[in-house]
Protein backbone atom coordinates (compact mmCIF):
# COMPACT_ATOMS: atom_id res chain seq x y z
CA UNK A 1 0.00 0.00 0.00
CA UNK A 2 1.13 3.43 -1.17
CA UNK A 3 -2.01 5.28 0.76
CA UNK A 4 0.05 5.64 4.09
CA UNK A 5 2.85 7.64 2.44
CA UNK A 6 1.17 9.34 0.17
CA UNK A 7 0.05 11.65 3.06
CA UNK A 8 -2.73 14.00 3.57
CA UNK A 9 -3.93 16.07 -0.02
CA UNK A 10 -3.56 20.06 1.11
CA UNK A 11 -6.63 20.56 -0.25
CA UNK A 12 -8.22 18.66 2.48
CA UNK A 13 -6.27 20.05 4.81
CA UNK A 14 -7.92 23.80 4.55
CA UNK A 15 -11.36 22.63 4.82
CA UNK A 16 -11.01 20.03 7.68
CA UNK A 17 -10.52 21.31 11.31
CA UNK A 18 -10.75 19.99 14.93
CA UNK A 19 -14.42 18.76 15.76
CA UNK A 20 -14.14 20.44 18.91
CA UNK A 21 -13.07 23.69 18.22
CA UNK A 22 -13.74 24.08 14.64
CA UNK A 23 -11.39 27.01 13.75
CA UNK A 24 -10.02 26.57 10.39
CA UNK A 25 -6.28 25.76 10.60
CA UNK A 26 -6.53 24.43 13.90
CA UNK A 27 -5.15 21.29 12.33
CA UNK A 28 -1.35 20.87 11.95
CA UNK A 29 -0.38 17.38 9.82
CA UNK A 30 2.01 15.57 11.26
CA UNK A 31 3.24 13.08 8.86
CA UNK A 32 5.82 10.55 10.89
CA UNK A 33 3.71 10.16 13.54
CA UNK A 34 0.25 10.18 11.05
CA UNK A 35 -1.49 12.53 12.93
CA UNK A 36 -3.59 15.52 12.71
CA UNK A 37 -2.57 17.30 15.64
CA UNK A 38 -4.80 20.09 17.53
CA UNK A 39 -3.37 22.06 19.81
CA UNK A 40 -6.05 24.08 20.86
CA UNK A 41 -8.40 21.05 21.66
CA UNK A 42 -4.89 19.03 23.00
CA UNK A 43 -6.18 16.40 20.59
CA UNK A 44 -4.37 14.50 17.94
CA UNK A 45 -6.38 12.94 15.12
CA UNK A 46 -5.14 9.80 13.92
CA UNK A 47 -5.09 8.76 9.50
CA UNK A 48 -5.25 5.57 9.25
CA UNK A 49 -4.95 3.37 5.73
CA UNK A 50 -5.18 7.30 4.17
CA UNK A 51 -8.22 8.20 6.30
CA UNK A 52 -8.11 10.60 8.79
CA UNK A 53 -10.49 9.53 11.84
CA UNK A 54 -12.03 12.66 12.80
CA UNK A 55 -13.80 11.71 16.16
CA UNK A 56 -13.09 12.96 19.29
CA UNK A 57 -13.65 9.44 21.01
CA UNK A 58 -10.70 8.23 18.91
CA UNK A 59 -7.98 10.93 19.72
CA UNK A 60 -4.77 11.33 21.52
CA UNK A 61 -4.93 13.64 24.40
CA UNK A 62 -1.55 15.33 23.86
CA UNK A 63 1.27 15.32 26.55
CA UNK A 64 0.78 17.98 28.63
CA UNK A 65 3.97 17.32 30.83
CA UNK A 66 5.87 20.27 29.46
CA UNK A 67 3.12 22.29 29.77
CA UNK A 68 2.48 21.53 33.53
CA UNK A 69 5.96 21.95 34.59
CA UNK A 70 5.24 25.93 34.01
CA UNK A 71 2.37 25.83 35.84
CA UNK B 1 -17.94 6.37 28.19
CA UNK B 2 -20.66 8.97 28.03
CA UNK B 3 -24.36 8.09 27.06
CA UNK B 4 -24.01 9.80 23.42
CA UNK B 5 -20.52 7.88 22.81
CA UNK B 6 -22.50 4.52 23.90
CA UNK B 7 -24.83 4.99 21.24
CA UNK B 8 -22.57 5.99 18.65
CA UNK B 9 -20.48 2.90 19.45
CA UNK B 10 -23.80 1.01 19.08
CA UNK B 11 -24.58 3.03 15.71
CA UNK B 12 -20.79 2.02 14.33
CA UNK B 13 -21.03 -1.82 15.03
CA UNK B 14 -25.14 -2.42 13.50
CA UNK B 15 -23.37 -0.59 10.36
CA UNK B 16 -20.03 -2.16 10.38
CA UNK B 17 -22.09 -5.22 10.44
CA UNK B 18 -24.44 -4.37 7.86
CA UNK B 19 -21.60 -3.15 5.54
CA UNK B 20 -19.91 -6.65 5.66
CA UNK B 21 -23.25 -8.47 4.73
CA UNK B 22 -24.02 -6.55 1.86
CA UNK B 23 -21.08 -5.27 0.65
CA UNK B 24 -17.64 -7.33 1.21
CA UNK B 25 -18.10 -9.32 -1.41
CA UNK B 26 -18.73 -7.43 -4.02
CA UNK B 27 -16.17 -4.54 -2.80
CA UNK B 28 -12.97 -7.30 -2.76
CA UNK B 29 -13.72 -7.65 -6.82
CA UNK B 30 -13.50 -4.70 -8.04
CA UNK B 31 -11.62 -3.47 -10.42
CA UNK B 32 -11.44 -0.38 -12.18
CA UNK B 33 -12.69 -1.59 -15.45
CA UNK B 34 -16.03 -3.21 -13.42
CA UNK B 35 -16.35 0.02 -11.05
CA UNK B 36 -16.48 2.44 -13.66
CA UNK B 37 -19.12 0.09 -15.68
CA UNK B 38 -20.98 -0.61 -12.61
CA UNK B 39 -21.39 3.24 -11.86
CA UNK B 40 -23.11 3.63 -15.47
CA UNK B 41 -25.51 1.33 -14.23
CA UNK B 42 -25.88 2.68 -10.85
CA UNK B 43 -26.99 6.30 -12.71
CA UNK B 44 -29.16 4.37 -15.14
CA UNK B 45 -31.43 2.71 -12.55
CA UNK B 46 -31.24 5.72 -10.54
CA UNK B 47 -32.93 7.16 -13.75
CA UNK B 48 -35.52 4.47 -13.95
CA UNK B 49 -36.54 5.06 -10.14
CA UNK B 50 -36.60 9.28 -10.39
CA UNK B 51 -33.78 9.17 -7.26
CA UNK B 52 -32.49 12.23 -5.95
CA UNK B 53 -29.06 11.38 -6.68
CA UNK B 54 -30.03 12.53 -10.63
CA UNK B 55 -33.07 14.51 -10.04
CA UNK B 56 -32.41 16.69 -6.91
CA UNK B 57 -28.09 16.22 -7.95
CA UNK B 58 -27.15 18.35 -10.76
CA UNK B 59 -24.80 15.67 -12.09
CA UNK B 60 -24.31 17.99 -15.08
CA UNK B 61 -23.07 20.76 -12.95
CA UNK B 62 -20.77 18.93 -10.27
CA UNK B 63 -18.03 20.01 -12.23
CA UNK B 64 -15.24 21.32 -9.80
CA UNK B 65 -18.15 21.43 -6.95
CA UNK B 66 -17.06 21.10 -3.76
CA UNK B 67 -19.29 18.56 -2.14
CA UNK B 68 -19.84 16.69 0.74
CA UNK B 69 -22.10 13.10 1.26
CA UNK B 70 -22.52 12.15 4.82
CA UNK B 71 -22.81 8.30 5.40
CA UNK B 72 -21.71 7.65 1.31
CA UNK B 73 -22.45 3.59 2.39
CA UNK B 74 -19.84 1.74 0.58
CA UNK B 75 -19.26 4.89 -1.70
CA UNK B 76 -21.06 4.28 -4.81
CA UNK B 77 -23.12 7.57 -4.20
CA UNK B 78 -19.85 9.85 -3.59
CA UNK B 79 -17.90 7.46 -6.85
CA UNK B 80 -20.79 8.38 -9.37
CA UNK B 81 -20.63 12.21 -8.20
CA UNK B 82 -16.75 12.13 -8.36
CA UNK B 83 -17.09 10.52 -11.62
CA UNK B 84 -19.23 13.57 -12.88
CA UNK B 85 -16.28 15.65 -11.75
CA UNK B 86 -17.15 17.06 -8.33
CA UNK B 87 -14.75 17.33 -5.58
CA UNK B 88 -15.41 14.87 -3.20
CA UNK B 89 -15.38 14.20 0.68
CA UNK B 90 -16.91 11.83 1.91
CA UNK B 91 -17.95 11.55 5.82
CA UNK B 92 -19.02 8.03 7.45
CA UNK B 93 -19.07 7.41 11.27
CA UNK B 94 -18.25 3.88 10.54
CA UNK B 95 -14.22 3.25 9.55
CA UNK B 96 -15.06 0.49 7.22
CA UNK B 97 -17.29 2.49 5.02
CA UNK B 98 -15.25 5.40 4.85
CA UNK B 99 -12.31 2.79 4.08
CA UNK B 100 -14.45 1.62 1.20
CA UNK B 101 -15.67 4.75 -0.33
CA UNK B 102 -12.25 6.08 -0.20
CA UNK B 103 -10.83 2.94 -2.21
CA UNK B 104 -13.57 3.49 -4.95
CA UNK B 105 -12.04 6.84 -5.08
CA UNK B 106 -8.14 5.46 -5.11
CA UNK B 107 -9.26 2.56 -8.38
CA UNK B 108 -11.02 5.74 -10.76
CA UNK B 109 -7.28 7.11 -10.30
CA UNK B 110 -7.49 10.26 -11.95
CA UNK B 111 -10.88 10.69 -12.16
CA UNK B 112 -11.40 11.29 -8.90
CA UNK B 113 -8.51 13.34 -8.36
CA UNK B 114 -8.54 15.54 -4.55
CA UNK B 115 -11.66 13.15 -3.51
CA UNK B 116 -10.98 12.01 -0.16
CA UNK B 117 -13.24 9.84 2.70
CA UNK B 118 -12.62 10.90 6.55
CA UNK B 119 -14.24 9.04 9.06
CA UNK B 120 -16.39 11.95 11.51
CA UNK B 121 -19.66 12.45 13.34
CA UNK B 122 -22.59 14.56 11.07
CA UNK B 123 -23.04 16.00 14.49
CA UNK B 124 -19.85 17.69 14.82
CA UNK B 125 -18.92 17.74 11.19
CA UNK B 126 -14.84 18.29 11.44
CA UNK B 127 -14.72 20.85 8.32
CA UNK B 128 -15.10 24.59 8.47
CA UNK B 129 -17.72 27.00 8.24
CA UNK B 130 -18.87 28.02 4.76
CA UNK B 131 -16.88 25.10 3.21
CA UNK B 132 -19.50 23.12 0.52
CA UNK B 133 -21.23 23.90 -2.34
CA UNK B 134 -23.57 21.08 -1.74
CA UNK B 135 -24.05 18.60 1.08
CA UNK B 136 -25.67 15.19 0.29
CA UNK B 137 -26.80 12.47 1.97
CA UNK B 138 -29.27 9.70 1.50
CA UNK B 139 -31.02 7.85 4.39
CA UNK B 140 -28.06 8.65 7.22
CA UNK B 141 -29.37 11.20 9.20
CA UNK B 142 -32.50 9.82 10.86
CA UNK B 143 -30.12 7.23 12.32
CA UNK B 144 -27.74 9.59 14.22
CA UNK B 145 -28.87 10.50 17.77
CA UNK B 146 -29.41 14.32 16.89
CA UNK B 147 -30.62 14.61 14.00
CA UNK B 148 -31.48 18.45 14.25
CA UNK B 149 -28.22 19.03 15.45
CA UNK B 150 -26.87 16.99 11.77
CA UNK B 151 -29.19 18.93 10.10
CA UNK B 152 -27.70 21.95 11.45
CA UNK B 153 -24.45 21.24 10.81
CA UNK B 154 -24.85 20.29 7.11
CA UNK B 155 -26.40 24.02 7.49
CA UNK B 156 -23.10 25.32 9.21
CA UNK B 157 -20.68 23.68 6.00
CA UNK B 158 -22.57 24.62 3.27
CA UNK B 159 -21.50 27.87 1.55
CA UNK B 160 -24.32 30.71 1.43
CA UNK B 161 -26.44 29.68 -1.37
CA UNK B 162 -25.08 26.11 -1.28
CA UNK B 163 -27.99 23.28 -1.49
CA UNK B 164 -28.28 20.34 0.75
CA UNK B 165 -29.84 17.52 -1.22
CA UNK B 166 -31.29 14.68 1.74
CA UNK B 167 -32.96 11.93 1.76
CA UNK B 168 -34.88 11.17 5.25
CA UNK B 169 -37.64 8.42 5.96
CA UNK B 170 -41.42 9.47 5.39
CA UNK B 171 -43.76 9.16 8.03
CA UNK B 172 -46.78 9.74 5.91
CA UNK B 173 -46.14 6.57 4.23
CA UNK B 174 -47.76 3.14 2.81
CA UNK B 175 -44.22 1.49 4.28
CA UNK B 176 -44.91 3.38 8.53
CA UNK B 177 -48.43 3.01 8.74
CA UNK B 178 -48.81 -0.60 6.80
CA UNK B 179 -45.94 -2.22 7.00
CA UNK B 180 -44.20 -0.80 10.19
CA UNK B 181 -46.75 0.30 12.23
CA UNK B 182 -49.51 -1.85 11.40
CA UNK B 183 -47.81 -5.61 10.78
CA UNK B 184 -44.74 -5.35 13.03
CA UNK B 185 -45.82 -2.58 15.53
CA UNK B 186 -48.92 -3.80 16.50
CA UNK B 187 -49.80 -6.90 15.08
CA UNK B 188 -46.76 -8.39 15.91
CA UNK B 189 -46.84 -6.78 19.05
CA UNK B 190 -43.54 -5.10 18.74
CA UNK B 191 -44.41 -1.55 19.53
CA UNK B 192 -45.63 -2.17 23.05
CA UNK B 193 -42.61 -3.96 24.15
CA UNK B 194 -40.27 -2.32 22.66
CA UNK B 195 -39.05 1.81 22.37
CA UNK B 196 -36.48 0.74 19.54
CA UNK B 197 -38.98 -1.52 17.48
CA UNK B 198 -38.93 0.56 14.28
CA UNK B 199 -35.01 0.56 14.26
CA UNK B 200 -35.20 -3.09 14.75
CA UNK B 201 -37.56 -3.75 11.96
CA UNK B 202 -35.58 -1.89 9.20
CA UNK B 203 -32.49 -1.67 7.53
CA UNK B 204 -30.77 -5.04 7.64
CA UNK B 205 -30.31 -7.11 4.37
CA UNK B 206 -27.69 -9.46 2.44
CA UNK B 207 -26.04 -12.55 3.36
CA UNK B 208 -25.07 -12.81 6.81
CA UNK B 209 -27.67 -13.10 9.49
CA UNK B 210 -28.58 -10.33 11.67
CA UNK B 211 -26.39 -10.36 15.13
CA UNK B 212 -26.11 -6.77 15.69
CA UNK B 213 -29.96 -4.14 16.42
CA UNK B 214 -30.14 -1.13 14.50
CA UNK B 215 -30.28 1.45 17.08
CA UNK B 216 -31.92 4.19 15.50
CA UNK B 217 -34.34 4.63 12.87
CA UNK B 218 -36.62 8.00 12.64
CA UNK B 219 -39.52 8.76 10.00
CA UNK B 220 -41.12 12.77 9.73
CA UNK B 221 -44.07 14.29 8.58
CA UNK B 222 -44.19 17.01 6.37
CA UNK B 223 -44.31 19.23 9.19
CA UNK B 224 -41.58 17.66 10.95
CA UNK B 225 -39.10 18.00 7.39
CA UNK B 226 -39.86 21.74 7.45
CA UNK B 227 -39.00 22.35 11.16
CA UNK B 228 -35.93 20.50 11.01
CA UNK B 229 -34.74 22.65 7.70
CA UNK B 230 -36.60 26.35 9.05
CA UNK B 231 -33.09 27.61 8.73
CA UNK B 232 -32.90 26.89 5.22
CA UNK B 233 -34.47 28.82 2.16
CA UNK B 234 -36.53 27.18 -0.66
CA UNK B 235 -37.25 23.99 0.89
CA UNK B 236 -38.51 21.71 -1.40
CA UNK B 237 -39.66 17.70 -0.46
CA UNK B 238 -41.17 14.99 -2.99
CA UNK B 239 -41.91 11.19 -1.45
CA UNK B 240 -40.70 8.47 -3.42
CA UNK B 241 -40.00 4.26 -3.06
CA UNK B 242 -42.73 2.56 -2.79
CA UNK B 243 -42.25 -1.60 -2.50
CA UNK B 244 -45.11 -4.32 -2.79
CA UNK B 245 -42.14 -6.59 -1.62
CA UNK B 246 -41.85 -4.95 1.80
CA UNK B 247 -45.02 -6.00 2.86
CA UNK B 248 -43.63 -8.68 5.80
CA UNK B 249 -44.20 -12.24 5.13
CA UNK B 250 -46.40 -11.79 2.01
CA UNK B 251 -43.68 -9.34 0.40
CA UNK B 252 -41.44 -12.04 -0.31
CA UNK B 253 -43.34 -14.07 -2.25
CA UNK B 254 -44.26 -10.65 -4.27
CA UNK B 255 -40.38 -10.17 -4.96
CA UNK B 256 -40.51 -13.73 -6.64
CA UNK B 257 -42.99 -12.79 -9.31
CA UNK B 258 -41.76 -9.16 -9.73
CA UNK B 259 -37.99 -10.00 -10.55
CA UNK B 260 -39.84 -13.21 -12.96
CA UNK B 261 -42.17 -10.09 -14.52
CA UNK B 262 -39.75 -7.42 -14.48
CA UNK B 263 -36.26 -8.14 -14.14
CA UNK B 264 -33.69 -7.31 -11.97
CA UNK B 265 -31.39 -3.77 -12.61
CA UNK B 266 -27.60 -4.30 -12.11
CA UNK B 267 -27.16 -0.49 -10.64
CA UNK B 268 -28.11 -2.20 -7.31
CA UNK B 269 -24.43 -4.61 -6.84
CA UNK B 270 -22.66 -0.85 -5.78
CA UNK B 271 -25.10 0.26 -3.43
CA UNK B 272 -27.29 -3.03 -2.50
CA UNK B 273 -24.87 -5.85 -2.54
CA UNK B 274 -26.94 -7.22 -5.18
CA UNK B 275 -29.17 -6.55 -8.74
CA UNK B 276 -31.89 -4.37 -8.04
CA UNK B 277 -35.48 -5.76 -8.67
CA UNK B 278 -37.05 -3.33 -11.34
CA UNK B 279 -40.67 -1.69 -10.08
CA UNK B 280 -43.77 -2.08 -11.33
CA UNK B 281 -44.83 1.13 -13.17
CA UNK B 282 -48.16 0.62 -10.39
CA UNK B 283 -44.90 1.46 -7.52
CA UNK B 284 -43.67 4.11 -9.01
CA UNK B 285 -46.51 6.33 -8.84
CA UNK B 286 -47.62 5.05 -5.82
CA UNK B 287 -44.18 5.92 -4.42
CA UNK B 288 -44.69 9.75 -5.69
CA UNK B 289 -48.08 9.61 -3.48
CA UNK B 290 -47.04 7.06 0.02
CA UNK B 291 -43.15 6.24 -0.94
CA UNK B 292 -40.72 5.70 2.01
CA UNK B 293 -38.46 8.35 1.02
CA UNK B 294 -38.96 12.25 1.75
CA UNK B 295 -36.55 13.60 -1.57
CA UNK B 296 -35.16 16.97 0.17
CA UNK B 297 -33.71 19.70 -1.23
CA UNK B 298 -32.73 23.23 0.61
CA UNK B 299 -30.83 26.30 0.15
CA UNK B 300 -28.41 27.74 3.21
Amino acid sequence: MTERSAGIDPKLLEILVCPRVRTPGSLRYDAEAQELVSEAAGLAYPIRDGIPIMLISEARPLDRDRAKTTD
Amino acid sequence: MDRNETVKDDIRAFWKSLYDSLYEDVDASLTRESLLKSLDDLEDMFRLRRHMAVVEMPLAGLKGRRVLEIGPGAGGHSALFAKHGALMTSLDITFDRARATNAKFRLMEGLAAGCQAVQGDSETLPFADDTFDIVYSNGVLHHTADTAAAVDEVRRVLKPGGRAVIMLYCKDSWHYWINMLLCVGVLQGRAFRDGHWLGKATEWGGRNRQTVRNPITRCYSRSGILDLFRRFQGVTLRKGEFYWYLVPKIGRLYRRYQIRRYGTHPGGVLVYGEPWPMQSPLETRLGEIMGWAWFISATK
